[in-house]
């Protein structure tokens, strides 16, 4: 993380050597996709009737999920808590949530077997209210609604003042922009409301995606299987989210050469070592109430993710961050966010699919190329996405000044 | 391990005993519901459960074609040998079921009750449609109904050692004979589980050192000694001799056994430093049976087997009494011809020494007598 | 924003969620009807002979082939697990040294409480009144939940379809018993292992079976509390557990999650409190600074 220089005299080019190599993973993801659609899930996956979720259900949805909650945890800080100084890092948390979570719909929808169905969930007579899937389904299509609402009055501040329709559309600019204009103030005075939902939607959701697996009982590992999973899963939600922020803002200033915002970032980083501690103490006396505590030491493969997703990802970030040093330091705080980060992924891994046995013997599930080219894919199309607004959205701060 | 085979070989007796059958004509319940007159299995079997020396059950392993007892029992009471079970052809064929064979075996362990469950000892046996219906009924989930019951009763056996569980194991296809049902009995003589057989001697070592070696002469004892597996073997099961994928789990009763017949107390008796060779009259008592005694049990001259009374030296327990009008001279393997025939006993035998051979020499003193007259011996 | 503007939108979102609070169930044990069938496996008469995977073939994939390619003993050398062409298999667990080994049919247990159906975001797995866990391919988008929340794992799924892959298991032969015919499995069974009948009655035989011939069985009726009960019960002689049958507690997975899901979205009333307290957070910590 070296310093870049304060002010960039030009726009960032969108290509780079870097983003070439992302826009190959894209294409081999799409490709994979295609097969996929083409050719259908037992082709391309390595599913199985013992298995039958993978890759693409624990890293695109349920980790996808869990990293997009930058954007709620942002929103709730900056705007409800009125912490103003965060207010430059929410814009790229939205960005990164929406696209998130567009992407964990495009990631579900990639796993359904009946895709062409996946508009069931919304008939009303289809509903089943037991279902935890359908609580989650139905938040996250509605989240994902409330995020693009949300990021509304970006594109009108893009486009306002600035509309510039091509050919013969041109005679409408003048519409276009009252029409912009029009919205972007209606949008200001409900703002509020669709903030506020944004975050109790996220809270439901994150907390059921950890009470869709309550469900799976002994297939899960005990170190795992608990009735709290929805709590822990909200709890390290609330961690990786400004984790999430810090990870993403370091690394979009690098790759964008602006300089880091580390003093606010480290501000933000400062809630974390007290949401990893609840979340922390809460595993643990969640282990030694279910009496699950001796599987710790067990030495099976589950007992060593467990180690590595509880101490790398959960005491390590949180000693990390409990010294000032850490916080002032751009590299230190790069490295806390990214242990936190790894330990809510392995922690969703672990949970959806690492930790998880079927009752039948089956064949170990290893996730097929393809899987992991579709799931590479997504993410380094989600990181093209990201690139191509943020340079052209009035997203980050400083690319704003650069851009006027 | 030794033992284990010795077990093996001693039911291998049975099957060794079965040569083909005549082809009997079978009974076919299912058809023709022949009325059977509800025998008990007491009335044929008096000694179901008790020792075995009543002489009924001396012929209850006989299989058909084995003379060497005699008619069988069932043939003697009218038992079926052969029962047909069709009610319920369809898709395949009757079961040509060997009643025999199962009846005789059951004796091993647990009896006719192992499939005639209601008709305990003493009782009539009951034909099981008695009590289960053709039809599968809802009314009554707790009964079988007749199909079930007749699988349940072959299977439950024959999974445990024949691991058979094919239809075309008990029933022929409808569409492989044209809708005609095999009733061939002979063809099923002993093809359905594998033959055993049996070893003619089984050494054991024990722990009675120095003496620690017992030969068991099984070809004697199934053999010579007329005895039955019954005998030896009890509380046995299907699978223990048959069932070569459990490996060998038959065991005899042994010193129980052995002591029901032989009722010595020297160790020396079956205890020895050296393997023994088979039993040979000749050696071991100074007497050579010879061929005219090859087929005579040694219940004949001893009495009980189990008492193994000396007989009367000379052999006068059987030859005493004969009535030269009567003797059919044929059963000693001789059959007398032309003047022969007219003979007195005492011109070819000695009066007092009857185990000694007739001698020719004191008519043909030339020796001109052909060597096969005037009968040829077995 | 107006006051009236939040709160006129906090009631309509309240409204549309509080719809999919209340949707209906997937089939509570009251709903179940005292009739309701299942089946019981006694384990010490079945044989082994795979006559049941041939009829299930013949009923719901034909062609099922050949009876007597069921003779084929090879197949037990590996377990096997329901396929979603093979709905039932048949499983052989050797026997201790000496003993019989033990033959167990598997296939969807019909759960009283099933866990599939209260996964199934669009109820395309519901358990019927009359016994059956019943499973509607019209509704079904193929997410595969209701096979990570089955206790026993013995649904399967169609992976080589493209397009119209469907989850399949035993269904209980619903066009079967609808005429009142027996399922396939329990039709064709030549010692009648299976006994199809009211749950009922089947509970009252099994533990007439366990009462007269306590030597013959170990005293455990398998399904009848397992995962809250199951339409199908199974009686053995050896422990359940070394016969590969999942050890479940009496309640049914369903229940921990339902209750967990309703406790939560009761009556909505918890993200409605949720979302009227972040608006007063959000008032609150703005006042200060606002009033000048």
């Amino acid at each position: 993380m070296n310093a870049a220089p304060a002010a960039m005299p030009t726009r960032p080019r969108y290509f780079t050597p870097g983003v070439w190599v992302v826009s190959a993973i894209a294409l081999t993801g799409a490709a994979a996709l295609a097969a996929r659609y083409v050719l259908g899930l037992g082709a391309v996956t390595n599913l199985s009737d013992g298995y039958p979720w993978g890759l693409w259900i624990a890293i695109d949805v349920a980790c996808g999920v869990a990293l997009a909650a930058g954007g709620f945890t942002t929103a709730f800080i900056a705007h409800l808590v009125h912490r103003e100084e965060f207010h430059p890092l929410v814009r790229p948390a939205l960005l990164t949530a929406m696209i998130g979570y567009t992407f964990v719909a495009l990631g579900v929808m990639t796993d359904l077997g009946r895709f062409w169905a996946m508009w069931h969930v919304m008939l009303p007579w289809m509903w089943q209210g037991n279902s935890v899937l359908f609580e989650v389904a139905i938040c996250v299509m509605t989240y994902v609604t409330v995020l693009y609402i949300e990021f509304l009055p970006i594109v009108c501040e893009r486009f306002i003042g600035r509309v510039r329709l091509p050919g013969p559309l041109a005679r409408f600019n003048g519409l276009a922009d009252s029409a912009l204009r029009r919205l972007d103030a209606g949008l200001g005075r409900v703002m509020t409301v669709f903030i506020i939902l944004g975050v109790v939607l996220s809270c439901m959701h994150q907390s059921s995606l950890g009470t869709l697996m309550v469900i799976a009982g002994p297939k899960l590992h005990p170190l795992w299987q608990t009735p709290m999973l929805p709590m822990f899963f909200l709890l390290s939600a609330f961690c990786v989210g400004p984790a999430m922020v810090v990870f993403e803002s370091l690394l979009a200033a690098r790759s964008f050469r602006l300089a880091p915002e580390t003093e606010i970032l480290g501000r933000l980083a400062r809630l974390i070592p007290i949401l990893l501690g609840v979340y922390g103490i809460g595993r643990v006396i969640d282990l030694l109430n279910r009496g699950a505590a001796p599987h710790v030491l067990e030495g099976s493969a589950a007992s060593v993710l467990f180690a590595a997703e509880f101490g790398l990802g959960v005491v390590a970030p949180f000693a990390l961050l409990l010294g000032q040093r850490a916080r002032r330091s751009t590299s230190r705080l790069f490295l806390a966010a990214c242990l936190v980060i790894f330990g809510v992924v392995l922690n969703r891994l672990n949970v959806f699919l690492l930790g998880f046995t079927p009752p039948i013997e089956s064949a170990p599930y290893a996730p097929s190329p393809a899987e992991y080219a579709v799931t590479a894919g997504f993410i380094a199309m989600m990181v093209l996405i990201y690139r191509f607004l943020a340079l052209n959205f009035p997203v980050i701060e400083g690319l704003k000044e650069v851009r006027s | 391990m030794r033992a284990a085979l010795a077990a093996i070989a001693v039911l291998a007796a049975i099957g060794a005993a079965g040569a083909p059958r005549s082809a009997e004509r079978p009974v076919d319940r299912g058809r023709t519901a022949p009325t059977m007159a509800s025998p008990t299995c007491l009335g044929c079997h008096a000694s179901f459960g008790a020792d075995a020396d009543v002489p009924v059950n001396r012929g209850r392993f006989a299989h058909a074609g084995d003379d060497r007892v005699g008619a069988s029992a069932a043939r003697r009471t009218g038992t079926p040998d052969v029962v047909i079970i069709g009610d319920l052809a369809n898709l395949y064929g009757a079961v040509v079921f060997d009643h025999r064979v199962h009846a005789d075996m059951s004796q091993i362990a647990g009896g006719c009750v192992n499939c005639h469950h209601h008709a305990p000892e003493g009782s009539p046996v009951s034909a099981c449609r008695e009590c289960h219906a053709p039809e599968r009924s809802a009314g009554t989930p707790t009964h079988p109904s007749l199909k079930g019951a007749y699988h349940r009763q072959c299977l439950s056996c024959h999974r445990d050692w024949s691991h058979e569980n094919a239809c075309g194991f008990c029933h022929t296809e409808q569409a492989a004979t044209g809708g005609a049902r095999v009733v061939d009995a002979s063809a099923l003589a002993h093809t359905r589980f594998p033959r055993l057989e049996p070893s003619a001697t089984y050494r054991y070592e024990t722990p009675q050192a120095p003496a620690a070696l017992v030969s068991f002469q099984h070809r004697d004892h199934a053999q010579s000694f007329g005895l039955q597996c019954v005998d030896c073997h009890r509380a046995g099961s299907c699978a223990g001799c048959h069932d070569g994928s459990q490996g060998p789990q038959e065991s005899m009763h042994r010193m129980d056994s052995c002591r029901s017949c032989h009722a010595v107390n020297a160790c020396g008796f079956c205890h020895d430093q050296q393997p023994r060779p088979p039993f040979d009259h000749a050696v071991a008592t100074g007497w050579d049976p010879g061929p005219q005694h090859q087929h005579t049990p040694c219940v004949s001259c001893h009495g009980r087997v189990e008492a193994f009374l000396r007989p009367s030296s000379n052999c006068r327990g059987c030859h005493g009494g004969l009535d030269p009008q009567t003797f059919d001279h044929r059963i000693t393997g001789v059959p007398l011809e032309g003047s022969h025939a007219q003979f007195a006993c005492v011109r070819c035998h000695d009066a007092s020494r009857a185990e000694a051979p007739a001698t020719c020499h004191g008519c043909h003193a030339d020796r001109s007598y052909p060597p096969q007259t005037p009968g040829q011996r077995n | 924003m107006s006051r009236r503007d939040f709160v006129r939108l906090t009631g309509a979102c309240a409204a549309t969620l509080a719809a999919a609070g209340v949707a209906p169930a997937g089939g509570e044990a009251g709903d179940l009807d005292a009739d309701r069938r299942g089946v019981l496996v006694d384990l010490t008469v079945c044989i082994g002979c795979r006559r049941c995977e041939w009829a299930c073939r013949n009923e719901n994939n034909p062609p099922a082939g050949e009876l007597h390619e069921c003779d084929d003993q090879s197949v037990f050398r590996s377990r096997r697990r329901p396929t979603s062409t093979q709905l039932t298999v048949v499983n052989r667990s050797p026997g201790p040294a000496g003993g019989r080994p033990v033959h167990v049919k598997t296939q969807c247990m019909h759960c009283e409480h099933p866990a599939c159906a209260s996964a199934c975001l669009v109820g395309a797995m519901r358990k019927t009144p009359a016994g059956p866990v019943i499973y509607d391919a019209s509704r079904c988008i193929g997410c595969r939940y209701c096979m990570v929340a089955c206790p026993f794992q013995y649904a399967s799924y169609e992976y080589d379809n493209a397009l119209t892959p469907q989850v399949k298991k035993c269904q209980l032969c619903g066009n079967r018993t609808q005429r009142g015919e027996l399922p396939a499995c329990v039709a064709i069974c030549p010692v009648e292992a299976l006994t199809y009948g009211r749950r009922d009655d089947l509970l009252r035989i099994a533990h007439e079976r366990l009462r007269s011939c306590p030597d013959q069985y170990i005293d455990h009726v398998y399904g009848e509390h397992e995962a809250g009960g199951t339409s199908w019960l199974y009686l053995s002689d050896r422990p359940f557990s070394e016969l590969g049958f999942p050890t479940l507690g009496s309640s049914s997975p369903a229940a921990l999650t339902e209750a967990i899901q309703h406790g939560i979205f009761k009556g909505f009333a918890a993200p409605v409190m949720l979302f009227g307290l972040l608006g007063a957070v959000g008032k609150l910590m703005h006042a200060p600074k606002e009033s000048p």
